[in-house]
């Protein structure tokens, strides 16, 4: 049981090191703005943090404060509704550190990006996910029935970093019982480079009961694909771990279990 | 190897949830209803999914600057005046993990720009967030009607969130010959989706 | 906290701290690399953002106040204040300067931070660029190996292909190998029987020439018996004989009679030719006798009515050394060998040469009339006996002896004996091409007789021996030799006497000596006549009634030996 205390802990510091630089097309000063470094939190949404970043490189430009940032990595614009550390595990994947990352200010790409142009969007879209998460594992979905302070609680740990306040609420979602320890399905989001992300119905136990693993959910899921690097939460996780305990302590906050699946 | 929809569990869920069954039964009782009444819906289906079954359908919506909506099936039919034209697309699809239907669409000017999320936010008609007022009506209307990652092509769409759909549709079904109809017809004008009273005649 | 009921199946098991170990182990390692070691930096320079920040704010405040303060100053001129404030400017004036001194520090301080970071991004990059090249060498390297790969399955393919073709040639060799066997069998076979049917034939042959043989002795043991019993019934009349009706010329031969007695005395010495002598005969009657030298001539020499010899005639027409003569049977040829390859046969009655036999192609040595008078048989030193037919003038047949023909006699109708350099004695039959036996004495053979009875062969041979040999059962029955005798050249002629008793032959101190064989013992010398020769006595003859003898030497001598 400690270990898992230690392996939540864990998941909820981890960081990652971003390099923010101002795209060329931006700067209308004629000084050439310094890059932005900082930390970013693995499970927070690149819009809940840029507050910084975006007073230092605004000074820059010409547009006003609350233009709408978007940022891309080697030309590929992204998703901002996907957690920092998804990001981070599909781009950065052992390349050279920090992460360096584009910030824009103009052109947003409307064909590829959703628009989370301000807090309560983001808030939004966390809490839906949050609910189709808590419809796939439990029959009598938990998050509806809870109160509005309980969801506002939740959203308010994760925007100001506060692991004991979200998990209070959070723990509701993870708890099974001993008539039904596991969840009905597992919600979990396979990435791979290029494609759209794959999402289907998979249980946590086979017909015999046994406990599913995660290669067993990679074989179901990515039949054909072999000689790949998985990763959640920015590690290799070994194949064998069942994904019961994966979806109640490797998931983001949103309840997801977000898995890149990479080329190796 | 057909990815199988959610199964109905126990009769006291049966009428809360659609199951993948119920959803292509209410699609294709639709389609014909529309092929006869002059509407086109145009499916799409997935051989490998059978959750993946579709329908699209194309509308132009002239808005004036009463923001009455008027809706026309051709652009050359529409009187010549300042109003912009825009151009909507509808989707039915079924939300597995809700495990009801869900109606998305996207609205572009004729530049091919996208209309923003707020305009879309004004033309919501009160009734809906009637219950609701100032700073949380704001707030139901963001978790009411959002952007979305499309579940099926995986681009950003306009969604309305299929939690409330799940209890709506529960009542309807209640009283209703035909739950799906009913449905799409008691949402749909929301966002803009004008269906001809003849379907509901037809039926 | 989170805690799930123990009763659950997803307590954990033993096997659970495996992978929870390997995650906690990850997770620390991916801390440590993408926060760790960067939240110092990060937050140095956050840190350092943030005070440059508020430093910027601060001062655009200050100057701004600064201004005001200027505009002040010269709005408010000579004010009394002025010193105070002025003072109070100064200080403002310092303090700001200071702080902008401090700005400029801070702001270089932000830059080498910057450029730290710049320089481990560009060491990172260079070693990202090492990794390449080493990459791309390895994979030049599997190129190489896949090229040689390549050559080598070209090379085994070749390999192969050799092996498969030396393979067919091996095969095709045994094949071949085996039929030439099969065939070498076939050919050893039938030599086999080729041999077997000679084999059988010959011993018919000899089988049915021991029948004639045999019949033959009978006929002339009944012969002689009858003979006997005749000689013994006349014995019983006492009848005169005359013996000058003996001597009498009468042209038709007379029969020998053989009363040997050996003389003593030389009668009558003549030089008959220029040079040596070589070969001297007495005719089948006893009335001529012949002589041939190395002066190419033949003479024929009749007994006077007082018993002296007399040159009858010369017979011309060699051009070389006569080696041999011999009168047939009818006394009305002569054969002469000579060393110029060539016999002839000359007529007596008219002294005419008739035929030259040419066709050896070495000395010739010995010629005999061989079966009656139309047939010679000649043995030359080239190693060939040739069979001469006189009607035809051609050889009819040449025999392969292997040694030069030193000598050769002949009996019967298919028969001849030759002696040869090679030590040995030939027998030949005239219907076979091989010899039909062969005897190997000591020394080389200088000349063969036949006994009067064809039955024993006479040999001398260089080892000064004169062997006996039975010709039925080819056993050598004497070895006759003396102290002083020596054989003088290779072709000395020893001879039997007419009744076979005795056997003579001259030694090269040109004593003649004379055996006695009925004695049966090896040194039986009958009698030594030395007054006769002082040169190698080459041959000798005895007269067919037994009681005269000739014999020639190497220097022109012939002497009659007759104690008449």
């Amino acid at each position: 049981m400690s270990e898992d205390r230690e392996i939540l802990r864990e998941l909820w510091n981890g960081q990652v090191p971003v390099h923010f630089v101002l795209s060329s097309e931006e700067i209308t000063t004629v000084e050439t703005p310094q890059p932005y470094f900082a930390l970013v939190p693995r499970q927070t949404y690149f819009p809940l943090c840029l507050e910084k970043v975006n007073r230092h490189f605004l000074k820059s430009t010409s547009h006003a404060a609350n233009a709408e940032v978007w940022l891309d990595w080697e030309g590929t614009p992204l998703r901002l509704h996907y957690p920092v550390g998804v990001l981070f595990d599909m781009y950065a994947n052992e390349g050279i550190l920090p992460w360096t990352v584009t910030v824009h200010y103009t052109n947003f790409p409307e064909s590829e990006l959703i628009h989370l142009p301000s807090r309560d969007a983001v808030e939004a879209h966390f809490m839906f996910t949050l609910k189709e998460a808590d419809s796939l594992k439990h029959k009598n979905t938990l998050v509806s029935n809870m109160q509005k302070k309980d969801h506002k609680q939740l959203w308010t740990g994760l925007l100001n970093d506060r692991y004991d306040q979200f998990w209070a609420i959070n723990r509701k979602l993870m708890e099974t019982s001993t008539e039904n320890p596991f969840f009905r399905y597992i919600p979990f989001r396979i990435y791979q480079p290029d494609k759209p992300f794959i999402q289907t119905l998979v249980r946590p136990v086979d017909e015999e009961g046994r406990r599913l693993t995660l290669e067993q959910l990679l074989k179901r899921t990515l039949p054909d694909a072999s000689d790949r690097t998985v990763k959640i939460q920015g590690i290799r996780v070994p194949e064998q771990t069942p994904i019961q305990w994966l979806s109640e302590h490797f998931s983001h906050p949103d309840n997801f279990l977000h898995i890149c699946v990479l080329d190796k | 190897m057909m990815l199988r929809g959610l199964e109905p569990d126990s009769e006291a869920l049966l009428w809360k949830m659609v199951s993948v069954g119920e959803y292509r039964d209410a699609i294709h009782s639709f389609l014909k209803l529309c092929s006869g009444a002059g509407e086109e819906w145009t499916p799409f289906e997935d051989d490998m999914d059978e959750t993946r079954l579709m329908i699209v359908k194309k509308q132009i919506i002239v808005v004036g600057e009463g923001s009455a909506v008027e809706t026309y099936d051709d652009v050359n039919s529409s009187p010549v005046d300042t109003n912009i034209p825009l151009y909507f697309e509808y989707h039915v699809i079924y939300n597995q993990p809700f495990s009801v239907p869900q109606l998305l669409f996207t609205a572009t000017r004729p530049d091919e720009s996208l209309v923003p999320l707020s305009a879309l936010h004004e033309w919501v008609p009160q009734s809906l967030i009637s219950s609701h007022s100032g700073d949380q009506g704001k707030q139901y209307l963001w978790e009411t009607l959002t952007q979305i990652e499309h579940p099926i092509l995986h681009r950003p769409i306009y969604a309305l969130h299929p939690c409330q759909t799940s209890s709506f549709i529960t009542q309807i079904r209640k009283f209703s010959k035909n739950w799906f109809l009913s449905w799409l017809t008691s949402i749909g004008p929301a966002v803009g989706l004008k269906i001809p009273l003849s379907l509901a005649k037809a039926h | 906290m989170l805690s799930p009921s123990k009763l659950s199946p997803t307590s954990p098991t033993v096997g659970d701290f495996d992978w929870k170990f390997e995650i906690l182990k990850q997770l620390h390692r991916r801390n440590a690399t993408e926060s760790v070691c960067f939240k110092p930096v990060f937050e140095a320079y956050g840190k350092l953002f943030d005070y440059s920040d508020s430093l910027k704010t601060q001062t655009a405040h200050l100057n701004l106040q600064v201004e005001k303060l200027k505009e002040d100053i010269i709005r408010g001129g000579g004010n009394g204040a002025n010193g105070g404030s002025l003072e109070r400017v100064g200080l403002l004036e310092q303090k700001v300067y200071k702080l902008q001194e401090e700005l400029t520090e801070m702001h270089r301080r932000k830059g080498e931070n910057a450029q730290q970071i710049v320089d481990l991004k560009n060491v990172l990059q260079d070693k990202e660029i090492a990794l390449l090249e080493k990459e791309r060498r390895i994979q030049d390297q599997d190129a190489t190996i896949y090229g040689m790969k390549q050559a080598l399955k070209q090379s085994e393919a070749a390999v192969l292909e050799l092996e498969r073709s030396n393979q067919l040639m091996k095969d095709e060799q045994q094949a071949l190998h085996m039929a030439y066997c099969s065939l070498e069998e076939k050919f050893r076979k039938m030599a086999n029987e080729n041999q077997e049917l000679i084999d059988r034939w010959l011993k018919q042959k000899a089988a049915e020439v021991e029948r004639m043989n045999a019949e033959t002795e009978n006929m002339s043991k009944l012969k002689q018996r009858s003979l006997q019993k005749d000689i013994l019934e006349a014995a019983k009349d006492q009848v005169a004989i005359n013996i000058d009706k003996l001597l009498n010329h009468d042209d038709l031969p007379m029969p020998p009679i053989c009363c040997v007695v050996i003389p003593s005395t030389a009668r009558q010495k003549m030089d008959a030719h220029d040079g040596e002598v070589n070969a001297v005969r007495w005719s089948a009657s006893g009335r001529y006798f012949a002589t041939g030298g190395s002066d190419r001539k033949v003479k024929l020499w009749e007994l006077s009515p007082s018993g002296l010899p007399e040159v009858k005639g010369t017979l011309t027409g060699s051009n070389a050394a006569v080696m041999s003569v011999e009168f047939d049977s009818a006394e009305s040829l002569i054969v002469a060998s000579s060393n110029d390859f060539a016999a002839r046969v000359w007529t007596i009655s008219d002294q005419r040469l008739r035929h030259t036999l040419t066709g050896h192609s070495g000395k010739i040595l010995a010629c005999k009339f061989f079966s009656g008078s139309n047939r010679v048989v000649s043995g030359s030193h080239d190693r060939t006996l040739k069979l001469w037919d006189l009607r035809s003038r051609a050889c009819t047949q040449t025999i392969f002896a292997g040694s030069s023909c030193n000598d050769l006699v002949c009996y019967g109708s298919q028969n001849i004996i030759s002696g040869h350099f090679d030590k040995k004695i030939r027998f030949w039959d005239t219907r076979t091409e091989n010899a039909v036996n062969e005897i190997l004495l000591f020394g080389r053979i200088t000349s063969l007789d036949l006994s009067p009875d064809s039955l024993y062969l006479l040999a001398c041979s260089r080892d000064d021996t004169l062997k006996v040999i039975d010709i039925r059962n080819n056993q050598v029955t004497v070895t006759l030799h003396a102290e002083g005798f020596k054989i003088g050249c290779d072709w000395c002629r020893a001879v039997f006497s007419p009744d076979g008793q005795y056997v003579m032959a001259g030694s090269n101190d040109g004593v003649l000596y004379v055996w006695n064989l009925v004695t049966g013992r090896h040194d039986n010398v009958e009698k030594v006549l030395k007054e006769g020769h002082k040169d190698t006595i080459t041959a000798c003859s005895w007269h067919p009634q037994g009681n005269q003898l000739l014999s020639c030497d190497k220097n022109k001598k012939v002497v009659l030996w007759s104690d008449m």
